[in-house]
């Protein structure tokens, strides 16, 4: 839930999340071909109960907090990302926050293959609800900073993918937002883009944000986070 | 729930731009561009008529704009149905990346379905004008046609995309009743040809009115006050079942994406 006028904050009291088991458990009717498929002796398990993928989260951040979420793969930190950032609603609990909140969950999304890298930054723009002209003002630091040259009037489709990710991270961390969540994703890019990255986000966080990232780079943990919760199946074991 | 809609509707830039962009940009590399979105239909309704009105004992000056019209304001209505049964499924990554109000993609459906229309009926219409007298009275209901036709698609739209998230075999048999659908709205047949006992069918249908509400004038029919009472009520049933949906289960569909 959005608050607004309260400063910048995060905060999630008590928060838990079960998903449903539909799919894995019951029997759809396939004529056999799941047998052929995957072989008659893969287990099935109950449908009736669900899966707790979170379990009495709570965390409290205002500015300046720069969260890491540690734990192996598994333990609910994405999931965690998408309940923070008021996508998922949790089955209990509260979460807020104030200010404006980016996530990049999934950095690709919106990014059309067929549209220049030009006009996905107006197209991303488009979905983070800013105006064109807006985007078009901020068009050239953009492109300056995500160092992709006469390239961005390319199309997206010929890009790599450390290209597409720096087109995504620079368009996020110029659409001047004073929340952001990132997945296991600054490591995209090449070597000198990632230090680069990791300076902007310095700087960003400087600017009295806040910040939750998802890693298992503890280097990166250490050098960005001044607080980090270790996940264990969607119990925070550990918050320092 | 008016919170969730009036949100949905404040990122117009969303649903309106950044959907007519994407569609812009399918055709990207195509010499026609959006024109295709006209070819197909054109190809399709020319061989329809040629075929009904050789075989149909009525008017071709009847069957042919009958066909036309119907058949653009059929691909609305059925592109608008068989859309947003995926809708909210389709935006998995928008819904869980952040908040992401529910109306939104179902708003995104209608501009989408709206934006095909606009190209399907240019050609629809000229071929229907080549067969009948010039325009009646009547046509200033269009635009009110237009908008009852958008106000009930957006809650129908809602309730389709929210239980075909949750139950994923309804957006298949949404799919199979569809096609059943088209050959029982009068398209490649005429309302007047509904005789006899099974009659009553046609009027239970409602496909069949929603199309008429924007066909009779466009086509020089008489307009019939039932198809608009039960269009309206139609979208005053969807509207009341929509925000009971919504105020039993609110956003909870997500955890089924």
């Amino acid at each position: 839930m959005a608050i607004k006028n309260q400063g910048t904050f995060l905060s999630a009291k008590d928060v838990s999340l079960i998903y449903p088991k539909a799919g894995s458990g019951h029997r759809t009717s396939n004529f056999g071909w799941q047998s052929i498929l995957t072989g008659s002796g893969q287990k099935s398990v109950p449908d009736n109960q669900g899966r707790r993928v979170l379990d009495g989260i709570n965390i409290e951040l205002k500015e300046g907090d720069r969260l890491g979420l540690a734990g192996r793969n598994g333990a609910g930190k994405t999931t965690l990302l998408k309940v923070l950032s008021g996508g998922l609603p949790p089955t209990n609990g509260i979460v807020q926050h104030s200010g404006r909140l980016v996530s990049l969950v999934y950095p690709q999304m919106g990014i059309n293959g067929e549209a220049t890298g030009y006009e996905n930054i107006l197209l991303r723009g488009l979905h983070l609800n800013l105006s064109l002209s807006h985007m078009r003002n901020i068009a050239d630091e953009i492109i300056d900073f995500s160092e992709l040259g006469e390239q961005i009037y390319e199309p997206v489709r010929t890009y790599s993918a450390g290209m597409r990710a720096r087109l995504s991270f620079s368009i996020m961390i110029h659409s001047n937002p004073d929340i952001i969540l990132l997945d296991e994703w600054i490591g995209a890019g090449d070597k000198m883009f990632q230090k680069k990255a990791a300076a902007k986000m310095k700087e960003f966080v400087k600017g009295a944000r806040i910040t939750v990232l998802a890693t298992h780079n503890e280097q990166l943990l250490n050098s960005i986070c001044n607080k980090v919760a270790t996940m264990e199946r969607g119990k925070i074991v550990d918050m320092k | 729930m008016i919170k969730e809609l009036s949100e949905s509707l404040a990122l117009w830039r969303v649903w309106f731009f950044a959907t007519i962009y994407r569609i812009v940009l399918s055709q990207r590399r195509t010499y026609l561009g959006t024109a295709w979105f006209f070819v197909g239909i054109t190809m399709v309704v020319s061989v329809k008529a040629l075929l009904f009105s050789g075989i149909l004992s009525a008017p071709v000056e009847r069957i042919v704009p009958n066909l036309a019209i119907g058949m653009a304001f059929w691909r609305l209505l059925a592109g608008m149905v068989n859309d947003s049964c995926r809708s909210i499924a389709r935006n998995k990554a928008h819904f869980e990346q952040s908040y992401f109000p529910l109306f939104t993609p179902v708003l995104s459906t209608l501009v989408h379905q709206g934006f095909l229309l606009a190209h399907t009926i240019i050609p629809m219409f000229v071929i229907s004008v080549l067969y009948i007298s010039p325009l009646a009275i009547s046509f200033v209901l269009v635009p009110a046609a237009l908008g009852v036709i958008a106000l009930g698609a957006v809650p129908v739209g809602f309730l389709l995309a929210v239980f075909c998230t949750r139950y994923r075999d309804l957006g298949n048999l949404v799919n199979s009743i569809m096609g059943v659908m088209f050959f029982l709205t009068p398209i490649i047949w005429i309302p007047e040809m509904a005789k006899g006992p099974y009659a009553w069918f046609l009027y239970l249908n409602p496909f069949f009115h929603f199309i008429e509400l924007a066909r009779d004038p466009l086509v020089g029919q008489p307009i019939e006050a039932l198809n608009w009472i039960v269009a309206i009520g139609i979208t005053a049933v969807a509207w009341l079942a929509a925000f009971a949906l919504f105020r039993s289960y609110g956003r909870r569909v997500l955890i089924w994406l």
